[in-house]
């Protein structure tokens, strides 16, 4: 079952889908995708980190190319965080002009072998701003993947100030 | 306690007062109120700029505005929806939409009553009374 968890920058999108995560069947993996390229990076994973503490995740890091990942024997729930830092790092390190059938194919491979399937994806499209075309490019990235997840998702959910709004699939579990 | 979100000029403050009976004497600007503490009126609007206001003197917005509303529980905050975009360049936008999302995180869990408004027409996305 695929859930996909949607909320723009500090909603409480992280907490809900681990909260929601946290009470699904074990074991249960972390799947973090931020690339550590600085200390503002490595103090937003520390406190991602803090926050999951105790609730029995395993932590897998895999910035892209999720196809063939190894995941602990019996994994039965996923929780991918985050479809934007995957999309970015697929799109500028990774598959580069494939970045989207890369990102697909990986997380439908990680349904296959997960019962349980949580993805955290970002609402960057709302600013207006006017950016360059390889920004442009991630934005059209990023929602292209929104909208196949929640396509095939069971339950789409957007975060806003930490209340969930179900677009798709009923209940919030 | 009441917390009304929604995009820029979307009529959340207009929509507010028409609804509580209140009139624009009875809303601070978060823009320009003094900060320290915010003026005791019905409404805070701007709560988004009013934040980025005590992150610029240095001060934690989610500790402050905790404060202020656990003190003034019939409180109304107006904030305009700010984390809905690619991740700012600057790092202190960043630390700002930080910040700002996370006020708003912290006022939705007190509130009662939690309206998105959307070209003047509210959603009620928490507590029943629409």
């Amino acid at each position: 079952m695929l859930t996909l968890i949607i909320g723009g920058a500090a909603s409480g999108k992280s907490e809900y889908a681990e909260h929601l995560a946290a009470a699904a069947p074990g074991p249960r993996v972390y799947l973090a995708t931020m690339r550590r390229h600085d200390a503002e990076c490595e103090a937003r994973i520390e406190k991602h980190r803090a926050a999951r503490a105790g609730r029995g995740f395993v932590t897998c890091e895999r910035e892209a190319g999720l196809s063939g990942l190894a995941l602990p024997a019996g994994t039965r729930t996923v929780l991918l965080e985050d479809l934007g830092n995957l999309a970015a790092n697929e799109l500028y390190g990774g598959a580069g002009e494939g970045a989207f059938d890369a990102a697909l194919a990986g997380i439908d491979e990680l349904c296959v072998r997960a019962a349980r399937v949580y993805v955290v994806s970002n609402e960057v499209f709302s600013d207006g701003a006017p950016y360059d075309p390889g920004t442009r490019r991630y934005i059209e990235l990023l929602g292209a993947l929104n909208r196949a997840l929640a396509a095939r998702a069971d339950r789409v959910v957007e975060v806003v100030c930490g209340i969930p709004l179900i677009w798709k699939g009923g209940t919030t579990e | 306690m009441k917390l009304v979100i929604g995009g820029r000029a979307q009529g959340k403050c207009a929509l507010l007062l028409a609804r509580e009976g209140l009139s624009p004497a009875d809303v601070c600007d978060g823009e320009t109120c003094p900060l320290n503490p915010p003026p005791e009126t019905p409404v805070i609007n701007h709560v988004h700029l009013l934040a980025r206001r005590l992150l610029e003197a240095g001060r934690d917005p989610v500790e402050i505005l905790a404060r202020y509303a656990d003190a003034h529980p019939d409180a109304i905050f107006i904030s305009d929806e700010v984390g809905c975009g690619v991740v700012p360049l600057d790092p202190f936008d960043r630390a700002w939409r930080e910040a700002a999302g996370r006020v708003c995180c912290m006022l939705a869990e007190k509130s009662d009553t939690v309206l998105r408004v959307y070209a003047g027409i509210p959603a009620v996305i928490k507590g029943g009374e629409a």
